[in-house]
């Protein structure tokens, strides 16, 4: 990116006008005695009160980073990295393979008794029944949890034992009543 | 516009020296003191780097009042930093960066308010300088150009550069600082620095095609 020589030469005597440019007289010095005193008020406060906190980390980063795309697009990378690996893991979590992995056995629950006739028409194939696969997904149930024969739950705060049907996406066997 | 007057033949003065020779104990050790509560330890590196970083403030928003608040502000966030720096670079340069990001950080809270430069305060051997003499008299002569309206155009131009591209014609075409040095404030390579400068001259060129 070198230029000819002599092409911005007189550009550059122009440019160099702007050396003349200066602060008004005393500006500096005075600039200067205003930063020593704001830093012995400041010492003199922080000695008062030893426990004051210093430059906040984000002010720090405030600072450092805007100058630095590169610094700064690493960081977002690493946030971003950071969230979604989070998210992933929490994912994970849910999923069966992460309760197995946490020590949680799945347990057996007797599918819901269907509502229909036992005896599907025979031009219709059975449907698996939902209710196995979803149990899989279900916590353990504690002993203390248990409901009492009587009806009653087991503890104070555990809950009543209700008959519910499990929501299903898979469709239900049509069955074809005959018209009366 | 005021004329001011032009005296080609005087004689001329030396141009400001923006190197001053460092004189006293060298940087690190004013450093080491200072950062063990020594403030005049601190004075002597703000009277040592003061004016450098305040007329490469001063260019950059051409405003002397924000000027000098934004050196305050960089010497006393440099004082509490202290202990962050780590010695790989110059002192000087650290103090740079520092006052470079203030600066850009003012710029971009300021951008809309401040257009014009407020620039009265020319060192009055500027009318002495061959170079600027020269150039007004060999260029101008019709026109009648005065140092006033040629500096006045001058900051116009250079406000209408973009932050960055002023940042370098500042840094290298006024106060003189080498490339590697300008790569390392900006924290860029060598070849941005002449590809921002080329680019830079390129635009003044043609904003002040009439005075050159």
């Amino acid at each position: 990116m070198e230029t000819p020589s002599g092409e911005f030469e007189k550009l550059r005597r122009l440019l160099a006008l702007k050396r003349y440019e200066r602060p008004p007289a005393g500006c500096l010095d005075d600039m200067r005695q205003a930063v020593l005193a704001r830093l012995r008020q400041e010492e003199n406060r922080q000695a008062a009160s030893p426990a004051e906190p210093r430059t906040p980390w984000w002010l720090v980063i405030r600072e450092v980073l805007p100058p630095r795309p590169l610094w700064a697009g690493l960081v977002g990378v690493g946030v971003s990295a950071l969230v979604i690996g989070a998210l992933w893991q929490a994912e994970q979590l849910q999923l069966p393979g992460g309760l197995e992995g946490a020590g949680l056995a799945p347990v057996e629950v007797p599918a819901a008794r269907p509502t229909w006739p036992a005896e599907a028409p025979p031009a219709l194939p059975v449907l698996a029944q939902p209710g196995g696969l979803l149990a899989a997904t279900n916590l353990p149930l504690s002993p203390a949890r248990e409901t009492v024969p009587g009806g009653m739950p087991g503890g104070l705060f555990a809950p009543p034992s209700l008959e519910v049907q499990r929501a299903s996406s898979a469709p239900p066997a049509v069955q074809t009543v005959p018209w009366r | 516009m005021a004329q001011e007057p032009i005296h080609p033949g005087s004689v001329s003065a030396p141009v400001p020296d923006s190197h001053p020779e460092q004189t006293g104990p060298p940087d690190e050790s004013l450093v080491e003191r200072a950062r063990q509560g020594d403030l005049e330890a601190f004075d002597l590196l703000m009277q040592r780097h003061q004016e450098r970083i305040y007329q490469v403030i001063y260019h950059m928003i051409s405003h002397h009042e924000d000027a000098r608040d934004l050196t305050q502000e960089t010497f006393i966030t440099a004082y509490h930093a202290l202990e962050r720096f780590r010695g790989d670079a110059a002192f000087g340069t650290w103090l740079y960066r520092i006052a470079v990001n203030k600066t850009l950080n003012f710029l971009e809270k300021k951008r809309p308010e401040r257009s014009g430069p407020s620039l009265n305060d020319l060192d009055a051997r500027a009318e002495h300088d061959p170079d600027l003499v020269a150039l007004i008299t060999e260029q101008t002569p019709r026109r009648d150009v005065s140092l006033a309206e040629l500096r006045q155009k001058l900051n116009e131009a250079m406000m209408k550069l973009s932050e960055k591209h002023r940042l370098v014609v500042v840094m290298h075409e006024v106060q003189g600082m080498p490339h590697e040095e300008i790569a390392r404030i900006l924290d860029c390579s060598v070849g941005t620095v002449r590809s921002r400068l080329f680019y830079a001259r390129q635009q003044l060129q043609a904003y002040l095609s009439d005075y050159l």
